[in-house]
Order: C-alpha cells, then sequence, then structure tokens
C-alpha cells in the first residue's frame, strides 16, 4: 500500500514540477475560451472592408431603390457606406468586371422577378455570409417595394403589417426558474463539458502511456519489478496521474466558471454538473488508462504507440464530431442510446448534464455501466501487461495477446 | 540459504530454464555463468521474483521468495535504465523508499553512497548528464542502498573503468564480511576466479558445471599444456595430441588429450623442446572448452 501510495507521489509531483506542465495547464483553457469567443466576435463585427457590388437589372425597374438602399442602409464602422453599387446592362460585362476585379461580385435581378422567380448572385467568394444575407435582405426589400408600388399599395402601410416579430429566449432550469438564455452560453456549455472531459482523460491517458513506455524502454522497469508488483506499479501510475488529471479538470472548472462569472453569465453555473463531471472524469479515465497503460506495454517507441493511439482517438473524436446534434437534439434517441455506450459515456453524460435534458436515473444507470465496463477492462489489461511490461523489441500479436487473456 | 529447486521456465514452448538447480550459501560470492542465451537473466528475474516459475520453487531460509518482504533482495539487472529526467538524489530517494526506506533515511543513506561512489557534484543533476559509467554506479547504490541480504548482480563490472571496477570489488568483499550473499552474473572469468568460492555454469537451461571452483578446476579432467620449442613443427598431427591447440613462432598451447610421454616422443622427432610446462585450466578454458563441447 505504501508501495501504490510512493508510485502515486511521484508520478503526480514529477508533473506537477514541470513548469511546461502548469503553463499549458493555465494556458490551453484561456485559449480555447479564446478560439472559442474570437472569431464569433469577429464574425458579428462589421468589417472596415467596403463591398463593390454590380447590379444587373433585367426589369430596369428596381436598380434605383437597390441602389439606393444599398448605398444607405449599410455602414461601415466610421458611418462611411458598405457598398458601392455599379450598375451593368448585360451579365457579360459583369463577369469581366469581377474577374478585373473591378468589382466584388454582382446581382442579376431576371425579367420575372417581380412574378416570384429568384435573384441570382455571382461573386469570387461567397465565404461571408453576412454580406450574403445583406444583399438578400436588400434585394427582397426592394422587390417587395417594387411589387407595392405596382399594386398601389402604400410602402408605409405595407410596412407597417408586415413588421417583423423578434424571439427573445429563455431557458428554464430544473428548479423552474426562468433566465434570459443566450444561445452561445447554451450550446458553449455542453460543447465545453464534454471537451474538457476529452482533454482531461486523454491528455493523462496519454501521459500514462508514455509513463509506461518510457520505463519499459529504459528498462528501469527491471529495477522497479523487483521491488513491487505489476499490479501495485499499474495502479500507483494510474492513480498518480488521475489525481493529476482531477488537478487539470478542476483549473479548467474554476477558469471556465470564472469567465462565465465574469461575463455576467453566472447564473448558468450549476454546481451539480461539477459533481457529475468529477465522477465521469474517474470513471472515464479508468476506463481508458485500462487501454492506454496496456498499450504502453506494446509498444516500443513513440512512433508505434502514436499509431495506435489514433485509433482510439477516432473512436471517442465520433461523440465530438456529433456535439452539435447532441446538444440541438438533447432528448432524441441516438442521444440517449449513445450515451450509454461505455467509451462514449464519460463524454456525453456530461455533455447531456450541460444542456439539461437528462434524468437522474440515466446518469446513474450509466455511472453503473460504465464503472462495470471499468472492472471488466483492468481485469483484462492486468492480464496482458503482465505479460508484456518486460518483453522488449518483440512485436506482440493479437494472437498472443488473445491467449494471455484466456489463461 | 537461497535454494533454486528443479526450476523450469517455458516461453512460448521454448525451455530458456530446464529444471535448474542449485544453492547458494549465507556469505557466499557466488558466480553464475553461461553463454548468451543460456538462460542466466530468466533465473536472476525468477529468484528476484519479476518472473514466476513454470515448475519448481526458490526459497529463501526456508520461505518461498514470493513471500518475503522486498527489501531482502537487491537487484542490478543487466539491462539497466534510470529515469533520464530526473535528479540522481531524488531518484535514489524514491527507490530507497520503494524498498521500505522511510524518506529521510533513505536520503541520508543516499548522501553517502554518492560520495563514496564520488557522485556528489551530481546529486542535483538530471540523470542524461551522467555518463554510462556514472549511471551504472547510481544503479549499484540503487541496489545497496536498503542494505539487502542478497545481492543479484547481472554483469556488474561491464561498463566500469578498472578503478571503479576494483571499487565494486571492495564494496562487495566488504559487504560479505557483514554477511551479505552475493550472487552474480558476468562474461569476465577473472572477476570470478579472484572474487567467487562456488560457481554454476549453465548452457542451454542447464547446469552444466556446479561446486567449489577449486575442485572444479582440479577435477577438470584435462590439463593445460605450454611447449617452447626451437625449430619447425609438422603442421599435421598435433590434433592428435591437444585440443583446440594454439601453435605460434616458437610455442605450442592446448589442451592435452593423453599422456605426455607420447607428445613429447612426437615433438622430439621434430624440434627441440625448452621448455614444457603444465598447469590446470583457468575457468575461461574450462567455459569454452565445456560450453563448446555441448553446443
Amino acid at each position: 500500500m505504501s508501495q501504490i501510495l510512493s508510485i502515486m507521489k511521484w508520478e503526480f509531483l514529477n508533473r506537477m514540477k514541470s513548469k511546461v506542465f502548469i503553463i499549458t495547464m493555465i494556458l490551453f483553457p484561456i485559449l480555447i475560451i479564446a478560439m472559442s469567443i474570437i472569431p464569433s466576435l469577429l464574425i458579428m463585427q462589421d468589417g472596415m472592408e467596403v463591398y463593390r457590388v454590380g447590379i444587373v437589372d433585367e426589369t430596369k425597374s428596381i436598380n434605383d431603390i437597390l441602389m439606393q438602399k444599398l448605398s444607405t442602409e449599410y455602414n461601415l464602422e466610421n458611418g462611411e457606406s458598405k457598398f458601392i453599387p455599379f450598375v451593368f446592362d448585360f451579365v457579360k460585362d459583369a463577369k469581366i468586371s469581377t474577374a478585373k476585379n473591378e468589382i466584388d461580385g454582382f446581382i442579376v435581378l431576371p425579367d420575372s422577378i417581380i412574378l416570384g422567380k429568384d435573384a441570382e448572385y455571382y461573386a469570387t467568394s461567397l465565404s461571408n455570409f453576412k454580406i450574403l444575407d445583406e444583399l438578400r435582405r436588400a434585394v427582397n426589400h426592394s422587390v417587395i417595394e417594387v411589387r407595392v408600388q405596382q399594386e398601389n399599395l402604400e410602402i408605409e402601410v405595407v410596412n407597417k403589417l408586415t413588421k417583423w416579430v423578434g424571439l427573445n429566449t429563455f431557458e428554464i432550469s430544473e428548479s423552474g426558474e426562468a433566465s434570459e438564455g443566450d444561445e452561445l452560453v447554451s450550446f458553449f456549455i455542453p460543447f465545453a463539458t464534454m471537451f474538457l472531459l476529452f482533454m482531461s482523460i486523454f491528455v493523462n491517458g496519454q501521459l500514462l502511456l508514455r509513463s509506461v513506455m518510457e520505463e519499459r524502454t529504459s528498462r528501469v522497469i527491471e529495477v522497479i519489478l523487483s521491488s513491487v508488483t505489476p499490479r501495485q506499479l499499474m495502479i500507483g501510475k494510474i492513480l498518480g496521474l488521475g489525481a493529476l488529471g482531477l488537478v487539470q479538470l478542476l483549473v479548467y472548472l474554476a477558469i471556465g466558471f470564472g469567465a462565465l462569472y465574469f461575463r455576467g453569465m453566472g447564473q448558468a453555473i450549476e454546481i451539480e454538473h461539477a459533481f457529475w463531471m468529477i465522477l465521469f472524469f474517474f470513471l472515464g479515465y479508468f476506463f481508458y488508462a485500462a487501454i492506454f497503460g496496456t498499450m504502453g506495454t506494446l509498444f516500443d517507441s513513440e512512433q508505434e504507440a502514436q499509431q495506435s493511439t489514433s485509433i482510439i482517438t477516432i473512436i471517442v473524436v465520433i461523440p465530438m464530431m456529433m456535439s452539435s446534434y447532441f446538444i440541438t437534439n438533447p432528448g432524441s434517441m441516438v442521444t440517449k442510446v449513445m450515451s450509454f455506450f461505455p467509451p462514449f459515456t464519460p463524454f456525453m453524460i456530461p455533455l447531456r448534464f450541460g444542456t439539461g435534458i437528462i434524468e437522474l436515473w440515466e446518469a446513474v444507470l450509466a455511472a453503473v455501466l460504465l464503472g462495470l465496463s471499468v472492472w471488466g477492462m483492468m481485469i483484462l489489461a492486468g492480464k496482458i501487461f503482465r505479460v508484456t511490461l518486460l518483453m522488449y523489441g518483440k512485436r506482440i500479436t493479437l494472437p498472443e495477446i488473445i491467449r494471455w487473456i484466456k489463461t | 540459504m537461497l535454494h533454486i529447486q528443479s526450476v523450469t521456465k517455458r516461453f512460448d514452448g521454448l525451455t530458456a530454464v530446464d529444471s535448474l538447480d542449485f544453492e547458494v550459501h549465507e556469505g557466499d560470492i557466488y558466480g553464475f555463468l553461461g553463454p548468451n542465451g543460456a538462460g542466466k537473466t530468466t533465473t536472476l528475474r525468477m529468484i528476484m521474483g519479476i518472473l514466476e516459475p513454470d515448475d519448481g520453487e526458490i526459497t529463501f531460509s526456508g520461505n518461498p521468495i514470493r513471500n518475503l518482504p522486498v527489501n531482502i533482495f537487491g537487484y542490478l539487472p543487466e539491462e539497466r535504465g534510470l529515469y533520464q529526467k530526473q535528479k540522481l538524489l531524488e531518484t535514489i530517494v524514491y527507490f530507497g523508499v520503494l524498498k521500505g526506506l522511510n524518506e529521510p533515511e533513505a536520503k541520508s543513506r543516499a548522501i553517502k553512497w554518492i560520495e563514496r561512489f564520488d557522485l556528489s557534484d551530481y546529486s542535483y543533476k538530471k540523470m542524461q548528464e551522467l555518463s554510462k559509467g556514472n549511471q551504472q554506479k547510481v544503479q549499484l547504490i540503487l541496489t545497496l542502498l536498503h542494505e539487502p541480504k542478497l545481492v543479484v548482480l547481472d554483469e556488474p563490472f561491464t561498463g566500469l573503468d578498472p578503478v571503479n571496477q576494483l571499487l565494486l570489488k571492495n564494496i562487495i568483499k566488504e559487504k560479505q564480511a557483514e554477511g551479505v550473499t552475493f550472487l552474480f552474473s558476468t562474461h569476465q572469468m577473472e572477476q570470478v576466479e579472484r572474487l567467487c568460492t562456488n560457481i554454476c555454469l549453465i548452457n542451454k537451461g542447464r547446469i552444466v558445471l556446479e561446486g567449489e571452483l577449486t575442485k572444479i578446476r582440479r577435477d577438470f579432467r584435462s590439463e593445460v599444456v605450454t611447449v617452447q620449442f626451437d625449430g619447425v613443427l609438422p603442421k599435421i598431427g598435433i590434433e592428435d595430441f591437444l585440443e583446440n591447440p594454439s601453435v605460434g613462432e616458437s610455442t605450442v598451447e592446448g589442451v592435452l588429450r593423453n599422456g605426455t610421454r607420447e607428445f613429447i616422443k612426437w615433438l622430439n622427432q621434430s624440434v627441440e623442446i625448452h621448455n614444457f610446462s603444465m598447469r590446470p585450466p583457468t575457468l575461461e578454458e574450462i567455459f569454452i572448452e565445456t560450453v563448446g563441447e555441448k553446443s
């Protein structure tokens, strides 16, 4: 027992003492927060660039209104007009101009647009969806205005009648309280929850793999095994790096909660989620530790190990890739069923807590299922690594592994 | 004291150690010899409890080794390594603690050993900054720090310069005087001849020779003959008298096959003998002949 503690302490302290480890631990969540917030802030902000847009109006009746709307209704931060419209008679002229980079793109308003045909837009780049949105709005408003005129109606009356109604969003917590919801937060929290668990489980799982592999390739293992049993060694390592992972997770949570609080979204914090995150961190970490720890005994080089861990990473990335589906459909059968699949459970149950759509019994059942899988994985791992710890430079085949498991 | 009783170990159908039987007595320095791949390291690993024998039993003072506390044994493996990124003193203390010492005790002992091995300047240096020989000294400290009763050394002399080989030899003798038992494997036969009282020579997992070194040398059936002569020795015929003869300009040496009388008679036909001497074979010669013969 005291030897397990010594190994734990050694694994934990050696990494905690490393400045690189501490710096990356703190920098990492800050970077993630920055990465998730900055692009959305940038997109929402109006750029400083003027957009030159051509208009080919086959009806000859819309371009005046459209030109006026484009040049007066959309402004840059400095107050200047965002769009500079140019009128073309023929599509081919507009195309040449675009190719020469005299304009950034052009709108084609076909003859029958008043009767319901769609407009067309051609440009060298279609990636700025905010510009497209604004052009779509300007064209629509212009066409509607022309239609209204042709029907001899008052545009002010029509505008009044068709005034857009907004949809303000509120989130109801389990206690029944309603709070002003923020779509960014309600998407960001479940995703961040999943991502933090992924990071803390995987970073420490890989550390475990490397730690085992290093002891084998450097042959330190021989001296260690004359003092402790393979089981004690593995337990000590797994617990030591698990403690390290817990510290990481707590730092992440503190930074995450701090960031939410600082942005005035303190109400989004629910302390019991932290409890579930920590529980599923441990279960998930033990599950993957059994795999990574054993892999550390199977490979002799970083390269080989990297290749095989990438297979596991691909499996685990599946729930990450599907996360936006899970977040937008938290009550769907697919989400529910996948969250009970043990390799996914540690990431998906906390995500579901983040969305708020989960029953207590589901979380408990998932924890029990994952707990049983951890137990099974540990037994399997134990059968393999007690044989492979001392095998160097020999490529181990799958049939061999199966034989060791059977004995 | 240490009793290896019909121990067998197989790996994937290959028998690495085949019903091995020998005993090491308290205070012995026991030489465990054999060519590469003979099963030495496997045997030593089984003694250290790192591998389990498939058959047979290993006992220490009558107790099965797996029931004994780990601090009874000290082990210097042949394939030795250290944590390259860790500092010297910390590493020694860690291994001392794994062997059951408390931290302050491990530290004070570590400092004494570090001084003895002249490594004080490196106490707070990372292991990777030490030369290979110095790292091996650290390994030796790890082996001895917890004052084990039985010390198993797998090729302890390789990698050490003559000064440090002497230092190690002195430490072994000093610890032996304190009642520590040593079991070591080596290829350096002269070290065995200088240190060991008893040896065991194994080949292909089986014992070939075992017992007191002086007795083994005395009982070895053939003697080594060295002849100094003048004249030209015939190229053909000498092998009828000597095994593995090494013929020089004016000397010839080899293990005598039959009587001396016939050999001298044969020599006198062609050369003039200056000197004819006989001695018991060295351990190296016994090793080469025995192992060569069996394989």
